[in-house]
C-alpha cells in the first residue's frame, strides 16, 4: 500500500481513433518498474469514456496513484519559450500576456497552463524556460465530459509533449500528433519546438536511445502481452505518450507543476484522505510506541522486583545463616550459663536475711536458733507472754519471703518458744536468687539473746 | 478482504506471517507453563517470592530473639566474672580460697573454729561446686562483720547450711557460728576465656 508518497503514477492515453493505452508505473528505491498496462481498441461507435474505464478497471491501480491523462485533442498546442524569471503569479501574468502574440485563437477561448522546464542562460542573464500546453475551451470541454462519463479522478490532463523531457532528442507522437513532433537540438543550446514532421503519420520514428530507455524497465514484456499479437511489435509506439505521461507522474516537479495546471472540476479531486491516513498512521505509531514503553517499563519494573526481592531473600537468608551460626556457637556457653545457675548451690544472703529479720521481728522477742539450709530458714523465737500471728505478718508481708510454717510451743516457765519456716519466694530457675535489698552498713544480726 | 488476499499473495509474505504466528503461539505457550518467568516474572512469582521473605523475616525475628536471650544471659554472666573461682584467673582453688575466707576472718577480728578442707562435686564437665566446712564462735559483731567480709570477698560464697545460735541459751555471751560454704569452679575453657576475657 502506498500511504504518503506517489510512487506509483498511472497514465492513459488515447489517440486520434480512440485506442485507450494505460499503465501502471512504480518507484521504489529510485528503479522504475511497470506494475501492469492495459490497451483498449474501442468498438465501431463507442465513445472514449467507456475505453478510459474499461483501461483503468484492467490496471486496478492503488487508491494512492497519481493519474495523468493525456492524448488526442485536436486543437492542442504545445510551444515553449523563455520568460524572466519572475515569481509565479507575474509570471502567470506575463505568459498570459505573451501567448496572444504566439497563438491565433484569443486568450478567452483557450483553456491552458505552463510549466518551467529549466533554467536558461542567455548574455549573462538567466531565464525560465517555459512549457505552455493550450487547447480551445471547447475541446477541453468535450474532454473533461468524457472523463466525467468515465468515472476517474484524474489530478492531470495535458498533453505528452508536456511531460517529455527531451535532452536534445525529439519526440514524435503518432496517433496523438500525426503532422508535429517536438523537436530539440541535440546540442541543448535552442528551445525545444513543436515543428511539423516530415514523416508520414503512418512511420513514427522512434530513436534507439527512447527504445532503449525504456525497454529496460522491468515490466516492460507486460506492456506487449497486454496487446493483440499482430500489435505486440508496436507496444512501444503505442505506450510510448502513456510511459512519458507516467514518467512525469513519478518525477519531483510533477507536484509543483500541479499548482499550475488547468484547473479541473471538484469532484474530479481524488479522494485519497491522506491527511486521515497520516494521522491514523501517527497514532498507530504513537499507541505502538505507547505500548512498547508501557510493556518495556512492566517488563522493567517486574524484572527489577523479582531482582529486589531476591536479593532480599539471600540477605535475609545471609542473616539467619550468620546468627544461626553465632547462636549454635554460643549455645555450649549458654548450656553452661545454665547449668550454673541451675546448680542451687545454696544461699548467699545471709547477712541481708539476718539484718531483714532484725528489722522486722516484734520487739521483746529473741532469736534464740537460726538454721538456713538452701532455699528454707528455719528459726526459734523465744518470747516472756503470748504472741500472737499479727505479729508476723510483717514477715509473711514481705516478698523476700514466704511463711511457710508457725508453730507455737508454751513453756513451763510462761514464755512461748515460736517455730518460725521460711522460704525464699523469689529464686527464679536459671538465674541465681535475689536477694532483700543490702543495708547501708552490714553489721546488724538477728535479736538474740 | 481484498487487501489481505493481496497481502497473502506473495510468498515471502505468507512465510513472513507464518514465522510470526508460529513465535507469537510458542511463546504465549511458554509464557502459560512458566518457562519465561525467569525473564519476565509474573505476579503469581512476585507474590510467592514476597511471602517467602516474610516466613523468612519470621525465621529471622525468632533468631534475633534467640540471640537477644542469649546475649542478655551473656551480658549478666559476664557481670557475675567475679563471683566465680577461674583457676586461670584466680589460681588454685584448695589453697587460695583458704586464703580468702581466713583473710575475711581477720578483717573481721573473728577467730576461726575450724576451717575444712575443700572438697569438690561435679556439676558438668568443666564446672565443679566446691564445698567447705566452717565454725567459729566469737561475738555478734565479730560474727556479723565476718558474714559482711565474706559477703565482699571473691569467688561469692554460698552458704548451703549455715546456723547460728548463742552458745549458752541462759547466760549467752558469744554467737557460734556453723555451716557449709559453698562456691562454683569454672575450668571449662569456653567459660573460662569468656569470664576472663569479657564479653566475646
Amino acid at each position: 500500500m502506498l500511504l504518503f508518497s506517489s510512487a506509483e503514477a498511472v497514465a492513459l492515453t488515447w489517440d486520434r481513433h480512440g485506442k485507450v493505452c494505460g499503465l501502471r508505473l512504480q518507484k521504489r528505491g529510485g528503479i522504475m518498474s511497470i506494475g501492469n498496462a492495459a490497451c483498449c481498441n474501442p468498438a465501431e461507435g463507442e465513445p472514449l469514456s467507456v475505453s478510459l474505464a474499461k483501461v483503468w478497471e484492467k490496471l486496478s491501480p492503488e487508491p494512492e496513484s497519481s493519474l495523468l491523462l493525456g492524448g488526442y485533442l485536436p486543437s492542442a498546442v504545445c510551444i515553449e519559450f523563455l520568460m524572466p524569471k519572475l515569481p509565479q503569479a507575474e509570471l502567470s501574468n506575463a505568459i498570459a500576456y505573451e501567448l496572444p502574440r504566439r497563438l491565433p485563437t484569443p486568450l478567452e477561448n483557450l483553456e491552458w497552463h505552463y510549466r518551467i522546464t529549466g533554467e536558461i542562460c542567455k548574455n549573462g542573464v538567466s531565464f525560465w524556460s517555459c512549457r505552455v500546453f493550450a487547447v480551445q475551451a471547447r475541446d477541453w470541454m468535450h474532454m473533461i465530459s468524457e472523463i466525467d462519463a468515465a468515472k476517474l479522478q484524474p489530478d492531470m490532463i495535458v498533453s505528452p509533449f508536456m511531460a517529455a523531457q527531451l535532452d536534445g532528442e525529439s519526440v514524435s507522437l503518432p496517433g496523438i500528433e500525426d503532422f508535429f513532433e517536438m523537436v530539440h537540438s541535440a546540442r541543448g543550446d535552442t528551445l525545444p519546438q513543436m515543428v511539423s514532421s516530415p514523416q508520414a503519420p503512418s512511420a513514427p520514428s522512434i530513436t534507439a536511445s527512447q527504445e532503449e530507455k525504456y525497454a529496460k524497465l522491468p515490466g516492460w514484456q507486460l506492456l506487449e502481452n497486454s496487446l493483440p499479437s499482430d500489435e505486440r511489435a508496436k507496444a512501444f509506439v503505442f505506450f510510448h505518450p502513456a510511459l512519458l505521461l507516467a514518467e512525469y507522474g513519478l518525477r519531483d516537479c510533477f507536484r509543483r507543476d500541479l499548482k499550475m495546471a488547468i484547473p479541473l472540476p471538484e469532484k474530479f479531486r481524488p479522494l485519497r484522505s491522506k491527511g486521515l491516513k497520516v494521522a491514523c498512521l501517527f497514532l498507530s505509531v504513537s499507541a505502538l510506541i505507547l505500548f512498547m514503553s508501557y510493556t518495556g517499563r512492566a517488563w522493567w519494573d517486574a524484572r527489577s522486583r523479582f531482582a529486589a526481592l531476591r536479593a532480599e531473600k539471600k540477605n535475609i537468608s545471609r542473616q539467619i545463616k550468620k546468627i544461626v551460626e553465632e547462636n549454635t556457637k554460643n549455645k555450649q556457653l549458654d548450656l553452661t550459663i545454665k547449668n550454673i545457675y541451675g546448680a542451687n548451690p545454696g544461699n548467699p544472703e545471709i547477712l541481708q536475711c539476718l539484718h531483714y529479720l532484725s528489722q522486722n521481728i516484734p520487739d521483746g522477742m529473741w532469736v534464740i536458733d537460726f538454721n538456713s539450709t538452701n532455699e528454707k530458714i528455719e528459726m526459734t523465737i523465744k518470747t516472756s507472754g503470748e504472741a500472737s500471728d499479727t505479729e508476723f505478718s510483717a514477715l509473711a508481708q514481705t516478698p523476700f519471703f514466704s511463711t511457710e510454717n508457725i508453730r507455737k510451743r508454751r513453756n513451763s516457765d510462761g514464755s512461748t518458744d515460736i517455730f518460725i519456716r521460711l522460704l525464699y519466694a523469689n529464686s527464679k530457675e536459671g538465674e541465681p536468687a535475689a536477694a532483700p535489698p543490702l543495708p547501708p552498713a552490714s553489721t546488724g544480726g538477728p535479736k538474740n539473746g | 478482504m481484498a487487501e489481505l488476499k493481496k497481502i497473502l499473495e506473495p510468498r515471502k509474505n505468507r512465510i513472513a506471517i507464518l514465522i510470526v504466528g508460529t513465535v507469537s503461539i510458542l511463546l504465549i505457550v511458554f509464557w502459560q507453563m512458566g518457562a519465561l518467568d525467569s525473564f519476565w516474572p509474573g505476579k503469581e512469582l512476585l507474590d510467592k517470592e514476597v511471602t517467602e521473605i516474610k516466613k523468612l523475616q519470621g525465621t529471622l525475628q525468632k533468631e534475633l530473639n534467640d540471640a537477644a536471650v542469649l546475649k542478655h544471659r551473656r551480658d549478666l554472666f559476664a557481670s557475675q566474672s567475679k563471683d566465680y573461682w577461674v583457676p586461670l584467673r584466680d589460681g588454685k582453688a584448695e589453697t587460695e580460697v583458704h586464703k580468702a575466707v581466713e583473710q575475711a576472718a581477720r578483717l573481721a577480728n573473728l577467730k576461726l573454729s575450724s576451717l575444712g578442707d575443700i572438697r569438690n562435686s561435679k556439676i558438668n564437665d568443666g564446672l565443679l561446686m566446691m564445698d567447705l566446712s566452717i565454725s567459729s564462735t566469737d561475738s555478734m559483731e565479730n560474727t556479723a562483720r565476718f558474714l559482711s567480709e565474706l559477703y565482699r570477698s571473691s569467688p561469692r560464697f554460698y552458704w548451703q547450711r549455715c546456723t547460728i545460735r548463742p552458745d549458752n541459751l541462759r547466760e549467752p555471751k558469744n554467737i557460734v557460728l556453723s555451716g557449709n560454704l559453698k562456691f562454683v569452679l569454672v575450668s571449662d575453657e569456653q567459660s573460662a576465656a569468656f569470664l576472663t576475657g569479657g564479653k566475646k
